[in-house]
């Protein structure tokens, strides 16, 4: 059987791009509301959780100006909302031979490199996922799951790539295998500081 | 006589943040959030001029409003603001197993949304101010060195916060100024909702170096830069 693919929370571009990319990789590709085949399929190698939305107009300005409401509507649905997909994939992946996850996500939720002062939903929401897949890889890793962060900021064409390709493992000396680190990438594959 | 402004003040680092500043002379308002905890109220017969209890929720957008308005009523100036009210998010457990993800959100409103939401409040008063602003957060919020697995709301509420403290310093440390973000250690504290009998350090021993770290000047304010109770620096 062929590896399965799942691709949620991704535009539009993003989406079509990169399961071009992973069909031409051999994937089988399902996305957003095509939850149910992957069920039907009985297993999931590859998960990627987008992380993309428009956000509020109430929400794009500092944390302090945000409205309430809306600051803590986006908070729920796109971080604890991501949290909920992936818990709720996991039996799914368990079966898969692959056992990645991937984030695709933005340098919007790098708090060291943060010099601006608005898009507060946006950066807050992705801060908080990218500790939740912290604290993910800390569970999985040792359970032979391995992760992507991709921060795409509109530049999809090297996602897959980057989330099929396998990174340097010696199981011998784990601290000289790059699979044994989560880390941000770019498009170009440069680390970003969280 | 300066004014000092604390958040989740009943008991633990709140608490002994109180003391530690009556003992300085100053003015503080203390965030209360059970009114039935004591030792609030036995503070204020210490102290009965200097310390005022104000009603706070920080969960609660009404609640901040009606606590700002009754600060603003009662003083023109606040020179330090310190965020301290916090919440842990019960029943986390493996990624996999059962999560009650409302605990997590209540978390968030509590240790993030509500804490900017102090600072909206709080910034007209401070303005004119000696204009330092602490945040009590934790190395759960610290990807670079999370050690923790499991789904925990707490860690992502804490990352969330520093993510809302960033955009804040960067708009307001040119304006003139201070932050201090504090992770306290780990307290021997009433987080659970009883006495923790584990723990390195005692809430007044924490308490004593924060308000160390809040006061002093330095030269390098325009760096945001997480301290603990030992003085040694924590990444984001």
């Amino acid at each position: 059987m062929c590896k399965i693919a799942y691709i949620t929370g991704v535009f539009p571009e993003g989406t079509a791009r990169i399961s071009r990319d992973l069909s031409a990789k051999g994937y089988a590709v399902y996305t957003n509301d095509q939850k149910d085949c992957v069920w039907r399929a009985g297993k999931l190698d590859l998960l990627v959780c987008g992380l993309e939305w428009d956000a509020s107009p109430e929400t794009a300005g500092a944390p302090d100006e945000a409205a309430y409401d809306a600051l803590l509507g986006e908070y729920e649905r796109y971080a604890l909302g991501t949290v909920q997909v992936v818990h709720d994939l996991l039996p799914l992946l368990q079966k898969g031979e692959q056992k990645r996850i991937a984030f695709l996500t933005s340098r919007d939720g790098s708090n060291q490199m943060c010099r601006e002062t608005g898009k507060s939903g946006k950066r807050i929401v992705l801060a908080a996922v990218h500790m939740f897949a912290s604290l993910l890889f800390n569970e999985l890793r040792p359970q032979g799951y391995t992760m992507r962060m991709y921060c795409a900021d509109g530049d999809y064409r090297y996602a897959a790539e980057y989330f099929t390709r396998d990174r340097s493992y010696e199981p011998e000396d784990p601290k000289h295998s790059d699979e044994n680190r989560l880390v941000l990438r770019d498009a170009f594959s440069c680390e970003i500081p969280w | 006589m300066k004014t000092v402004v604390i958040t989740g003040a009943d008991r633990g680092l709140g608490l002994a943040l109180c003391r530690e500043f009556l003992e300085k002379g100053y003015r503080v308002f203390a965030g209360q959030f059970m009114p039935e905890w004591p030792e609030l109220d036995r503070l204020r017969l210490q102290y009965p001029d200097a310390l005022q209890l104000i009603a706070l929720d920080v969960g609660n957008p009404e609640s901040l409003a009606k606590a700002a308005e009754e600060i603003r009523n009662c003083t023109d100036v606040v020179d330090i603001l310190i965020n301290n009210a916090g919440i842990t998010a019960r029943g986390e457990g493996a990624i996999g197993g059962e999560m009650d993800l409302s605990r997590s959100l209540d978390a968030f409103r509590v240790n993030c949304l509500g804490t900017m939401q102090m600072v909206r409040h709080m910034l007209p008063l401070m303005q004119t101010g000696e204009k330092r602003l602490c945040f009590i957060s934790s190395e759960a919020g610290s990807i670079s060195v999370c050690a923790r697995n499991g789904f925990s709301g707490y860690c992502m509420s804490k990352t969330a916060l520093n993510m809302g403290i960033r955009l804040l310093f960067n708009r307001l440390q040119p304006q003139g100024y201070r932050f201090r973000l504090y992770h306290p250690g780990w307290m021997r504290t009433y987080m659970s909702g009883k006495k923790s009998t584990v723990g390195k350090i005692e809430a007044e021993e924490s308490a004593r170096v924060a308000v160390s770290q809040f006061l002093e000047d330095r030269d390098w304010e325009d760096r945001l830069v997480m301290l603990d109770c030992y003085n040694q620096a924590w990444p984001f």
